[in-house]
């Protein structure tokens, strides 16, 4: 079923959408929530709290792309859950993407406080836009769906050390674009 | 926690970047070789000229200034005048081994208006004419240089039908459009419809982005002499990238006014930003970005191997920027090196900062610091702090690796820069050692190309291993001491120095292979047997299996030359020495299957007519006195049973040659002399082409269908007959008579070729 049809279905209150939904995009959304939290059980909980989610904001909202906007509630269930999980369950290589990131703050500085996350989204999207395609799809592949970089050398048909050779590339693009543009408290 | 908001920042990124991510292929261009098998049949049914000559007068045309650059002969990059525009003089021009042919393809008569009279012409094919062959064929009002049937014709008079046949036909075509769509992809005889009249050169296809650029250039014509000496130039795009990317502030004044004020978009006459077609996944109005014209030049202005080596920009370049690591640094590094590969650009591109600000070259002594094992996946891997905090590259080697990286990989089709290469002799081709390059040599480096394994160790870092003492690339241990080995260390090891230079500018060994390989063939002629799999079955280059219908190599990496020996041997065909002796079809498919579409749609109400009006015989293959199921099922079987004699794919070059294993067609003699003979309306000497079969087939399913409750019925109808009769299934290979394994999973590999050549065609 399409993706329009199931929306129709929450619309209804019928309560086939959620199974729709669940058939079109439960593997992915696992995925997602098993590339944040180690523990089979966290990710079964953050895919039933997505589903409920949905049904609860369908209507009155109406996504564009509800493949996407089942994803983000996902990931941001999962990663509300992994802030609350210890330190011995955090799945390690999520762990280090964050790492990665942290280089694209300089050393003692540290990002605007007024600038809120939405802000700063829209400007990296902006700033990924701008990218050529290869790096910005490989980019967003570690840093939003967090694959590890062999994931992503399969995805794509790549080598990996190629990836992690983009990554670091855009990493510091990403550092010159947010010292540039003023989102780095000074 | 700055990290954590800049990752839940990142998680709020636009939808379609999320979206676009998920996407997993990439951004590959249309490539021409590579097609499905059920859009093969169109492709031959398009390409497969018959049996018609090549009329008219042929000549060699050089390349237009349009066109992208192929070929051996370099230009400097031309001298501006008052603006400097770009010159025809920076266009490459082919030079004379690199030969564009064109040749005239007459209208055949198949494509003639058909007419209908009292009267009508009808030659007799053959002697085995049944009496199902009482009716007429149509007359052709035009027919051009073709060949038709040799016997003697005959004159036959008969009535013609009042009734509007040919208008019910055209209402058939439409309502089982869809079913058409399946029956083309069917079989036949071959040449199922010429091409219009039109001229074929080998020519060099331009990636989106390049035309995309060209087409703004030419629009727009923004001011690209970013330097102000006067030309356009490579160091033009080096000061585009230093702005684009790097710091501006380390960029020349000049060159920064001059970028800052370049026109890069362009809003047409009512305001609107214009989009440029061809141009990138968000469809944004163009905007010039350095890599981007950095593919336009190397596309229709120069590719050279200078630009690829550090030393031409700090010796050439007449801009002065402010390098992270000054240029007499690295100079002192570099100076020697006339060669490049992948190690030595490693080796000689990073530089680690000293406590004073100053740098030297990264040395063994840094591996500690910075490189660490990973235990899970067991190599050596760069810690990225590291590199972050103390690491610098040189602007020049960013540049030119970038330039690798991102423009360099749609060039696929541009062979310009390895035939520079090898006139340079940077790298030595005859990899056996027989005083001359030719195809042998070609076959040894592909098969050293199929069986060399990239170390995982290796390609994890190449500079860590650049300082290691590992080997990569040895002579397979398995072929040590093995009498059947196919290469010798010797060769493996030349073919290997070959690849080490190869593989620094291209990043693909099986493009380096067809350049090498489609250069060889135009202007070489060679041995029949460079395409035929039993050479390489014998010489131990590569082993092929068979599935019912096609052959293919063992493994499948193994593709490169082994499993594309159609391709090659119709690119020899098409644009070799003495291929004007041969016909072209279209080159682009999407032009052959349009002009498939006409012609069926011409063709079918027409004989739609002269069937009902009993002109011609209706499609009674099996010759039972009525039409139903079984003539379907009989016409794709006996089609199968002919259609890989004049393609080009691999199976076809066996058949061809090795016609003993080719299995018998469990059909009566006479439903096959029927088929052979009785049906070739269009005349053009053979029965049950393309066109004919498909004609045919149409007129079955309609007739058909009506028995049925609709179109779906009649295909389970279909499908139950076949398995009913399973005599009817038929494997192009005799299982039996070649002692072969039939395997369940099969790899499509294999390209089918375009070309049909006249004096081919076997039956």
């Amino acid at each position: 079923m399409n993706d329009a049809s199931i929306i129709k279905l929450f619309f209804e209150r019928n309560e086939k959408a959620v199974e729709e939904l669940k058939h079109s995009y439960e593997k992915l959304c696992f995925y997602i929530a098993g590339n944040i939290l180690s523990q089979k059980e966290d990710q079964e909980e953050c895919v039933n709290s997505a589903y409920m989610e949905v049904w609860t904001s369908i209507p009155p909202n109406k996504p564009d792309n509800l493949k996407t906007y089942l994803c983000r509630l996902v990931k941001n269930c999962a990663l509300n859950r992994w802030k609350y999980n210890t330190a011995a369950k955090r799945n390690q290589d999520f762990s280090v993407s964050l790492d990665e990131l942290s280089e694209c703050i300089p050393d003692g500085k540290c990002i605007e406080e007024t600038v809120s996350e939405e802000q700063l989204g829209l400007a990296i999207s902006e700033f990924l836009k701008a990218q050529p395609e290869k790096y910005r799809k490989v980019f967003v592949r570690r840093y939003w769906y967090s694959d590890t970089l062999e994931d992503i050398a399969a995805f794509y048909d790549m080598n990996s050390r190629t990836v992690a050779t983009y990554l670091f590339r855009v990493r510091k693009k990403l550092k010159a674009f947010l010292q540039k543009e003023g989102y780095i408290d000074e | 926690m700055s990290d954590l908001k800049l990752y839940n920042s990142i998680n709020k990124i636009n939808d379609d970047l999320i979206e676009e991510a998920a996407c997993t292929e990439k951004p590959v261009i249309h490539h021409c070789y590579g097609i499905a098998a059920s859009a093969a049949a169109v492709f031959i049914a398009v390409g497969a000229l018959g049996l018609f000559h090549a009329s008219g007068s042929l000549g060699k045309t050089d390349l237009s200034t349009n066109t992208p650059v192929i070929g051996q002969n370099t230009t400097e990059t031309v001298t501006a005048t008052t603006t400097p525009a770009i010159s025809d003089e920076t266009i490459q021009t082919s030079s004379a081994g690199t030969v564009t042919l064109t040749t005239q393809v007459p209208m055949t008569s198949a494509q003639a208006s058909v007419s209908y009279s009292k009267t009508s012409t009808i030659p007799q094919n053959s002697q085995n004419q049944t009496s199902a062959f009482s009716a007429l064929a149509v007359t052709q009002t035009a027919s051009t240089g073709k060949e038709t049937g040799k016997a003697a014709e005959s004159i036959i008079t008969t009535a013609v039908s009042a009734y509007d046949y040919e208008y019910e036909g055209s209402i058939i075509m439409k309502k089982h459009a869809a079913a058409l769509a399946a029956l083309i992809a069917a079989s036949g005889t071959t040449n199922a419809i010429p091409a219009q009249a039109q001229t074929q050169a080998y020519k060099v296809e331009a990636s989106p982005t390049a035309s995309s650029v060209k087409n703004f250039i030419d629009g727009y014509n923004p001011d690209l002499d970013l330097n102000s000496d006067g030309k356009f130039d490579i160091f033009d795009i080096y000061a585009m990238f230093r702005c684009d990317w790097t710091p501006i502030e380390n960029v020349p004044d000049h060159i920064r006014d001059k970028y800052e004020g370049m026109t890069r978009k362009k809003k047409d006459d009512n305001g609107e930003i214009v989009n440029i077609d061809g141009f990138d996944f968000y469809q944004d109005p163009f905007y010039l970005n350095w890599h981007d014209l950095a593919e336009y030049y190397f596309t229709y202005c120069s590719i050279k191997p200078e630009y690829f080596d550090p030393n031409y920009y700090i010796d050439n370049c007449p801009d002065t920027y402010t390098d992270r690591v000054p240029l007499d640094v690295v100079k002192q590094d570099i100076g020697n090196i006339q060669i490049w590969d992948d190690e030595k650009f490693a080796t000689t591109g990073c530089y680690v900062k000293n406590g004073d600000g100053s740098f030297r070259p990264f040395s063994e002594e840094d591996i500690h610091d910075a490189f660490y094992y990973n235990e899970e996946t067991g190599r050596y891997e760069s810690d990225s702090l590291f590199f972050f905090n103390n690491i610098e590259f040189p602007e020049i080697y960013q540049f030119i690796s970038e330039c690798k990286d991102l423009a360099m990989p749609e060039l696929y089709q541009t062979n310009a820069l390895l035939l520079d290469i090898l006139n340079r002799g940077y790298a030595d081709t005859d990899i056996d050692s027989d005083g001359v390059y030719d195809f042998d040599d070609i076959v040894l480096l592909a098969y050293y190309a199929n069986t060399y394994e990239n170390d995982e160790s290796e390609s994890a870092d190449p500079l860590y291993y650049a300082f290691s003492s590992h080997q990569t690339g040895s002579y397979p241990a398995e072929l040590k001491g093995s009498s059947d080995a196919p290469i010798t260390e010797e060769e493996w090891n030349k073919a290997d120095d070959f690849f080490d230079i190869a593989r620094y500018y291209y990043e693909s060994d099986r493009n380096t292979i067809r350049f090498l390989a489609e250069d060889y063939l135009l202007k070489n002629e060679v041995d029949t047997k460079y395409f035929d799999p039993v050479y390489y079955e014998k010489q131990n280059f590569a082993h092929y299996e068979y599935d019912d219908n096609f052959l293919y190599t063992v493994d499948p990496y193994n593709e490169i030359l082994f499993d594309q020996l159609g391709l090659f041997e119709s690119f020899a065909l098409m644009y070799g020495p003495g291929s004007e002796e041969n016909v072209y079809p279209t080159e682009n498919e999407e032009e052959a299957e349009t002009l498939y579409e006409d012609a069926f749609n011409a063709a079918f109400p027409v004989y739609y007519k002269n069937v009902k009006a009993g002109v011609i015989p209706g499609p009674d293959i099996d010759l039972d006195g009525t039409i139903g199921i079984s003539d379907y099922v009989i016409l794709d079987t006996i089609g199968l049973y002919y259609v890989g004699i004049d393609e080009m794919d691999s199976f076809a070059l066996f058949i061809r040659r090795h016609p003993e294993v080719r299995a018998d067609i469990n059909l009566s003699q006479e439903a096959i002399d029927n088929y052979k003979n009785n049906f070739d309306f269009n005349n053009n000497g053979i029965s049950c082409d393309y066109l004919e079969s498909d004609c045919m087939r149409m007129y079955i399913f309609n007739e058909l269908v009506k028995q049925y409750s609709d179109e779906e019925a009649l295909y389970d109808a279909i499908n139950d007959y076949s398995e009913e009769h399973p005599e009817l299934t038929y494997s192009r290979i005799s299982y039996e008579k070649n002692g072969r394994i039939h395997q369940e999973q099969w790899c499509w590999l294999y390209k089918i070729s375009k070309v049909h050549c006249r004096g081919r065609q076997q039956r």
